[in-house]
This record gives structure tokens, sequence and C-alpha cells, in this order.
């Protein structure tokens, strides 16, 4: 879990660093590294047959690929989000459902080491160097979610836990005397038994990688254009 | 017919084979052969020793604690018996009258059924509890070797002491189940100093009054007996071997982890006394202060520790490579972790330094000091207690939203008191950086030959406090109550400070080390992780022996911890970069001593509270003979349930990210993003694979483990918001219903 936690954290300060960045260029960073480190080779999965049997070695081998959605019940695969003063008239709060949310990221191989740059002070600093390789990409399958919906708390249930599927829809003909008469009709193939929801996301594919990442702290001192 | 004549024939040898170990009569001239003039020599056969109750009285609080161990038998190996001898001398040295002590004890078991807890008065609480059972077993005779030079306690001659316990096996057992340390060694030999002292009580130490003279303890690697491989030669296992096992068989136990220690180490020390004076004391330091060095504060709730009870501690330098005191036969210090038994792999680490690599910025002042381990002052009280405080520092303070930094802790129940087996730690310090570590394979299969990698780990600790109280508890497992140990534990680390006894910059790190030569070929010294951990963990509950593993219920748990994303140089490094790249400001100029006090590596930083209750079981790995990492690993299983928030102000449990900057017109100012009022009820399972070359963590985390097909379960909920400028405020509530999420990550350093 930790390590979950410390490698997102490194994700998110890798995006925060970049945001605050100033004055440096290409030449002022130097490539002076040690010889020690460690190669990494890191699997994340979300509600796939990887994520659920830890017997499974890898994501795919002979017998077949582990990244399929593997879910107890798809009201459990959800992440659910609702901004601030999302609510209805009665108060009842609005969540934004990411339905049958899954996904399994790996990458065989990027490595770590430390470096020494000189920051914009001229004084050396160290760096944390991340390299990725155009031969190791970053293997992203069935990433995304199957349905999009915006949902609404009830007295009876969080509107995260609503489990409605697209079945049959109530629809009119005419009879010969041209009144209505009502039948429940199927809904498409495409669309029958699938979650309520407005819009689906995959992502499967590689993407390839190829250069180095240093992250390194840096203090925003409030002094002149900096934002802080 | 026959069979009955060869089983009496059978007996009869029996009998026979046991009388004719049976003492004979000393005739005249076998005396002559032991009254000679060098000392005395007394030779013990015995072939058992049953003790029903022996007892170590603690006569404060009630006035009638005892720990005690009931229902003792001794006996030899095999059906032999154990024999022990003892030669004693007294001779003329070159600095006064010498002792010389031989003693020997024949391969023995020895098994302890019951670890009584008793308490006598008419307050007690409790009168009776059983601990659990031990047992210690030898497969080598236990030796004992004591020369002095002047006296036999002295603090200013030198003694030479030998103690070899090789391959024992000690066991503390629960329900028939037993966690065991196979193969433990204390091997060790040693030059230094005995003395009595009537402030520090019994002393071993290899240090001179003056502190001018030091002396070496060799923890010489022993011989390993048992699943040796065939390509081996020469096997040994570390002097201080600490191999832990767990099952009911005790010929097929499970494997849960290994740790030791060889080499030469210096500035040992062991003391031993009663003083129960510094129990109260906990050291802190003032991080927003200027001063780092650590003060002493006392805490209240320790009125009931008296003369009875236990203090003692025990200390010692690592010698790196180079130590003028190793000379040529005693290697340096080596410290040694990872998983045991058949066809497992460890780490061992080597090139142990301090925190500082330099004394000053003076690119010469090189920090000859080594690292050390330091346990600190261990108290060992029987007692009924009440409650207990605790004094934790103002990290902790502000994460906890406590009131004050001394907390009170309540035992069960409050109004009587607990009856309880104390242990508390005080100041413990482990300041060692290990600049090289190198995979290593058991001794079960072919040696590792490829050359070791130029990296390094270092798990500084600084001053850690701990109150631990077990006493005996039943729990419920799947349906079925057992007994097992109750604890109830307090624990805290110190990030950062300066430690009052060395006087050194000190910090509690998990971090990875670079430890190749850098531009000025010397350790460059990178290091990478988390740096300056302040925690404060209570919990209590019962730890119990089951068959899948060992069981460790929380009840009550509470863990909180604030610490620094890193990557930088250890202090005193220089930095790896020279004139001719970096311009004049990288000729030689060394890290900054205080480096860890400040935050120009900082990336950012963490902190988080996790309340409420939990259970963990640590699965043990498989032994067979075939066994490889992937077969043979550890695990951890267990689930978590966050503590209901008491109302809409309550935070909860939480983590946060936080930056910290130093603005020009302002000075230090911090902004975090959270995750608040965590709720739900997560379970999680991680695996330990140590390859060969590769360390790999599984972790897999149920969001909501109690939910099925059919039942909802409980969601993890949060509630996400930020902290620009010292208010919270709330962003978003977030959900996530269930399902599973897996993270495999492969670490194969270089």
């Amino acid at each position: 879990m930790l390590n979950k936690i410390s490698i997102s954290v490194v994700l998110l300060m890798a995006c925060a660093a970049h945001a605050e960045l100033v004055g440096l260029d290409n030449g002022e960073l130097l490539d002076v590294t040690g010889q020690g480190g460690a190669d990494l080779s890191w699997t994340l999965s979300l509600n796939h047959r990887y994520a659920n049997d830890l017997s499974i070695k890898n994501i795919s081998d002979q017998q077949g690929v582990y990244y399929t959605y593997d879910c107890a019940s798809d009201v459990q695969c959800r992440f659910a989000f609702s901004p601030n003063n999302h609510a209805d008239a009665a108060g009842n709060q609005r969540w934004l459902v990411f339905k049958q949310i899954q996904g399994t990221i790996q990458v065989d191989k990027f490595s770590l080491a430390g470096s020494t740059i000189i920051n914009k002070d001229m004084m050396p600093q160290t760096a944390l160097k991340l390299s990725f390789f155009d031969d190791n990409p970053l293997k992203i399958r069935n990433l995304g979610f199957s349905s999009l919906s915006v949902e609404t708390d009830d007295a009876s249930s969080k509107g995260y836990l609503k489990d409605i599927k697209y079945n049959q829809y109530n629809a009119y003909t005419l009879d010969a005397q041209g009144t209505k008469v009502n039948n429940n009709i199927d809904v498409p193939a495409f669309d029958k038994g699938a979650e309520k929801g407005f819009m689906g996301l995959n992502v499967h594919g590689n993407l390839h990688m190829s250069g180095d990442l240093k992250i390194f702290s840096y203090n925003c001192a409030g002094t002149g254009t900096s934002r802080c | 017919m026959k069979k009955i004549i060869k089983l009496n024939m059978l007996t009869a040898c029996v009998l026979m084979a046991q009388q004719s170990f049976a003492l004979q009569q000393l005739t005249d001239h076998s005396l002559s052969d032991v009254t000679g003039q060098d000392g005395i020599s007394i030779t013990h056969e015995v072939s058992k020793i049953n003790v029903d109750q022996v007892n170590w009285v603690d006569y404060t609080d009630t006035g009638s604690m005892k720990l005690g161990m009931h229902n003792v038998e001794v006996k030899g190996v095999n059906n032999s018996t154990i024999k022990s001898t003892l030669d004693f001398d007294v001779g003329t040295t070159d600095r006064g009258t010498g002792v010389k002590i031989q003693a020997s004890i024949s391969p023995f078991q020895a098994t302890i059924e019951k670890l009584m807890l008793l308490c006598g008065a008419t307050t007690c609480t409790t009168a009776e509890q059983n601990l659990g059972s031990l047992s210690l077993s030898t497969t080598s005779p236990l030796k004992f070797y004591l020369q002095t030079t002047h006296g036999l306690f002295n603090r200013d001659e030198k003694a030479h002491l030998d103690f070899q316990l090789q391959n024992a096996s000690i066991g503390y057992g629960l329900n028939g189940k037993n966690l065991t340390l196979k193969d433990f060694n204390f091997n060790f030999s040693a030059d230094g100093y005995m003395y009595l002292d009537s402030n520090e009580g019994i002393v071993m130490t290899t240090k001179s009054r003056d502190g001018n003279t030091d002396h070496i303890v060799n923890l010489d690697r022993v011989a390993d007996s048992s699943d040796v491989d065939s390509s081996r030669v020469n096997a040994k296992n570390p002097g201080v071997n600490i191999d832990l096992r767990y099952g009911s068989d005790p010929n097929n136990q499970k494997n849960v982890i290994r740790m030791g220690a060889s080499g030469g180490v210096t500035n040992a020390k062991i003391f031993f006394n009663a003083n129960q004076a510094g129990l109260k004391d906990f050291n802190t330091v003032n991080r927003t202060g200027t001063d780092l060095t650590e003060t002493t504060r006392s805490a209240s709730g320790y009125g009931f520790a008296g003369a009875g009870g236990l203090h003692f501690g025990v200390s010692a330098e690592f010698t790196r490579e180079g130590n003028p005191l190793l000379g040529q036969n005693v290697a340096p210090t080596t410290l040694e972790i990872g998983h045991t038994g058949h066809g497992s792999y460890a780490i061992e680490f080597s090139n142990l330094s301090p925190l500082a690599i330099r004394n000053s910025t003076n690119a010469t002042n090189l920090n000859t000091k080594n690292a050390y381990i330091d346990f600190g002052d261990i108290y060992i009280n029987t007692a009924q207690v009440k409650s207990l405080n605790f004094i934790i520092n103002e990290n902790v303070k502000k994460i906890l939203n406590a009131s004050s930094t001394e907390l009170t802790y309540d035992m069960v129940p409050v109004d009587k008191g607990q009856n309880v087996a104390l242990i508390a730690i005080r100041g413990m310090d482990f300041q060692a950086i290990a600049r090289k570590a190198r995979f290593i394979s058991d001794n079960s299969i072919a040696e590792i030959t490829s050359s070791s990698g130029e990296w390094g780990i270092g798990i500084p600790i600084f001053n850690l406090n701990a109150n631990l109280a077990l006493f005996a508890k039943n729990y419920t497992y799947k349906g079925v109550t057992s007994s097992g140990l109750g604890y109830n534990l307090a624990m805290s680390t110190e990030g950062y400070g300066i430690d009052k006894k060395t006087g050194t910059p000190s910090t509690t790190s998990i971090i990875v080390v670079d430890g190749a030569k850098g531009v000025y070929n010397e350790e460059v010294n990178y290091y990478a992780g988390l740096r300056n951990i302040d925690s404060y963990l209570k919990s209590d509950g019962v730890i119990g022996f089951e068959d899948e593993g060992i069981y460790i219920k929380a009840d009550n748990l509470l863990f909180a911890a604030k610490a620094e994303i890193a990557i930088g140089q250890l202090p005193g490094s220089l930095y790896n970069c020279t004139t001719a790249t970096g311009g004049t400001n990288c000729d030689k100029k060394v890290v900054p001593i205080d480096n860890f006090a400040k935050k120009d590596d900082v990336l950012s930083s963490i902190a988080f509270k996790l309340e409420g209750q939990g259970e963990l079981l640590i699965v043990p790995g498989l032994n067979s003979a075939n066994a490889t990492p992937d077969t043979n690993y550890l695990s951890l299983k267990g689930n978590f349930k966050f503590k209901d928030l008491t109302g809409s102000t309550d935070r909860g449990s939480f983590l946060s990210i936080i930056n910290e900057d130093v603005k020009a017109a302002t000075g230090p100012s911090e902004s975090s993003v959270n995750l608040n009022k965590l709720q739900g009820h997560i379970g999680f399972e991680s695996r330990v694979q140590m390859k060969q070359d590769t360390v790999v963590l599984d972790n897999q985390v149920k969001f909501n483990y109690l939910a099925t097909a059919t039942s909802q379960g409980k969601p993890f909920t949060a509630e996400m918001a930020m902290s620009p400028a010292g208010n919270m405020q709330k962003i978003a509530d977030l959900a996530i219903t269930g399902g599973a999420m897996r993270s495999t990550l492969g670490i194969t350093p270089r």
C-alpha cells in the first residue's frame, strides 16, 4: 500500500515540480551520475483478473490474457466523485460515477538513480533521475470505464450504489383505431444489460517513452514572478 | 519366545549402558590427578532436571507480582546425559592475580511448559496468567571461557571472554504452535573490562575508563550444521543469527524471516541493574527551535516502578574496513536480512556509516565515528497498571491534533488496573546507513558468485521509545476461541535531532543509498526515500498462533506519522560535480552537515493518521527440498476498518501531501492536499519475494473487502480537501464502491 502511495506521490510531484520550474535551460543540467541505482518493473492493475488473483504471475501468458474485467458485482467496481455544492433542490448529493472502472498498466523496466544538476542559483543540487527506455513501453491494457453517469442520492441509497441497467424501454404503437398501445421493448443489443450512463472509455496500447525525467526540490520563495 | 528373550536382552543392555554412565567412587590415585596445582576442575553429569517453579518477584506496586517459569524440564539430547565441566584457575599475571574460568555444557533440551504472570495480593485484578511456553535446545556444547588479568571484576584491567552458543533452537509456544529461532547463534570472542558499579550495576564494556583504549568483540561466524548445499565449502551463518521459523511440527517448520550480524564491533557495552529512575524519562527534540539536541522530559504514571524491576542496556559500534582495531583476523561488521528456509535469498549490508560523512564543511574533516546500535534503556517490570503516559514530539502532536505532547492511555479495567509484564524502551538508536549491499543465498543452495552492486539501504532509527505491556488474553478466530498473548503497545520515533549521548546528527529514515564512487573517488552517497520520520503507534489487542500463521489483532489501532520524501546526498558528502562541469561552486563542495534539518532536498512531505481496528495474519513461507522464491515467501494478509467519525468536525483518518516553502517575505509556509475522513473496510494482502537479484513487492488492496455479489459491504469514502494557506477547504467527496487493485513492483539494484 505504502509503495503505491509513495509512487503515486512521486508521480504527482513530478507534475508539481514541472509546474513551478523557472529559469533553467538544458545547458545547466549536468549528467553526472553515480554507478548505483535500481531497475524497477511495475504492474498496476485495477478490477482485472490479474488484480483479483494473486496466484497469477504475469498479465498474460501462453494460456491467455489476464487483463480482462473481473468484478464480483458491477456495482462494486465504481469510482464516484462529488464536487462541492453539487446537489439537487432537496439537498441530495450528486455524484459523477465511473462505472466498471478498470485497467492494467505495466512497465517491464525503468530505472532510478541519483544525479547532480546545477540549479538556477548556479549551485549543485541532487535530482532523482527516472529513465525510460524505448524497448520497454508503458503497456496500457483495457484502461477506462464502461459508462459515466450522474447519480443522485435518495432516501434509500447513495447515488454511487444505484444499480440500473438498460434492459427494456416503454414504447407505444398505434393500433388500427389509432390508440396508443404501450409495450415494454428490449433495448438494442448494443446497450442491453449495460449499466446506465452516457459515455465509456477504453484505452489499449503501448506508450513508448525514451529519456530521463529528473525530479528535484524547488523552494518557491515568493519573489519576482513566482506564483506562490 | 525368541522375541521376548531379545527384548529382555535389549532392556538389560539399555540398563547396563546407563549404569556405565553412573559416577564411580574416586580412588586416591585419581584424586591426585584432580588436585594438582592448576586450580579446580569439576565434571558434572546429570540425566534430567525438573523444576516446578522458578519465580522472579517484583516487590513493588502490589508487593507480590511474580514472573515465573513453571514445570521446567531439562534433559540430554537423544537419551544421553548432560555433561558439564567447569575449570577454575587462579594465577599470577603481569597485571596482578588473574582468574581463568572455563565451562562447557553438552547438548541439552530445556522446556518451560508455562511462563506465568502471577499476582498474589487481594488487590490484584488477575491472580494467574499463562503467557505461553518456552524451549531451548542445543546441538553442540555451550562453551564459556573467561580469563581476567587482575581479579574477577576490575574496571581498569582487561579480561577476555569467549561465549559460544551455536546452532541452538529457542522456541516460544502458544496453543501447540511455536515461533522458533532456528540455528540461533550468539557466538563471540571479546576483550574488555568487567566490573561492578554502584550506579551502573554489573557492566561489561570494551572501552577503558578514560575512553582512550577500545577493544573488539568479534561476532565470529559459525559453521552451519543443517541443510547445506554440496557445492558449499565451509558454509557458515552469522555470529548472531536470528532465523525465525513457525509451525506446529518441529521437524517441518515454515519460514518467516532471518536476520544476522557478524564481524567485529567496538565500543560495546552491556549493563544490568535495577534502577528504575529513568523509566519515566522521554527524550524529545524541539524542531522549531534552533537547538536540535534532545531534551529530557518526565512523564507521570510510572509510580509503580520501584526496586523490583530490571534495567539493562546493550550498545555497540559497527566497524568499517580500515578500522585499526580489526587487525588481520577480524572482518568488518556485516548485517544480513532476508527470507529463510531452503532456496531462499537475503541481503547482506556492509560499509556501514553514520548519517554524517564529515564533521564540518571542510573537505578534509572526515567523520571517523562508527555507525552504531544502542538499545537504550530497557526496563522490565511486573505491575498493576491503570494508565500510562507517553511523551510525543510537536510534529506528532500536530498530526494527532492532541492538546498536549504528553498522552495518557488506559489499561483494562481502568478502575482497578491491569496486571501486566511491562517492557519499556527509552531512547533506542540505530544509526547505520549501509553504502554497500549484496544479495546472498541461503546455505542450502549454491553461492551467488556474480559481483555485487554499488548500492545500499539505510533504515536508521532515532530515539525510539516504547511501552509494551503483555498479558494473557483469549481471542476468537474463525469461530474457535483460543488463548493468546494480549498486548498493549505504544511506540514512537523521532525524525531528526542531535543525539544527546553522542552529539551527532541522527535520523529515523527509510532510504536507498548509492554507494558508488563519484567524481572525487569517494562514495557519492546519493540517497532517496522517506527521511525524518516522526511516528507514533498505539495498538492493543491480541497475538495468537494459528495454523495459517501468526495472527495479530488490533482492537484499537492508531498510527500517525510524518515524513519527508527527499532526494539528495548524505550530509558531509562531496557534491558529485567538478569545477569543469559545474563551475566554481562545485569545487569539492561539501553537502551541509545539517542537510537533514534543511528543506533543500525535500520534494514533498507526507503525513497520515490511521485510526480504527484491524487484523493481520503473518503467513510464513513453505519449506521444501525444491522450494524457490516463488513458493517460499513471506506474506501478510489483513484488513482494516477505519474508526467511525464522531461528528462533522472530526477529521478522522487522513492522508496529507504537504509542500513547505520558505518565502522571502514571510518565512516558512505550508500548503497541502488532503484525503480526510477516510471511511470503509479495506482488505489487503502483501507478498515479499526475495529473489536472486530482485525484491518483488506484490500488494493487493480490496477497497471493500466484505462486499460480495449480493452484499454491498461498506464502500471506501473520503473527503478531498486543500489547505493552500493553513485553512482546510473541502473540494469534493469521493467514493470507491469496491473492487481490487494490485501493484507488483520489482526492484533490481545495480
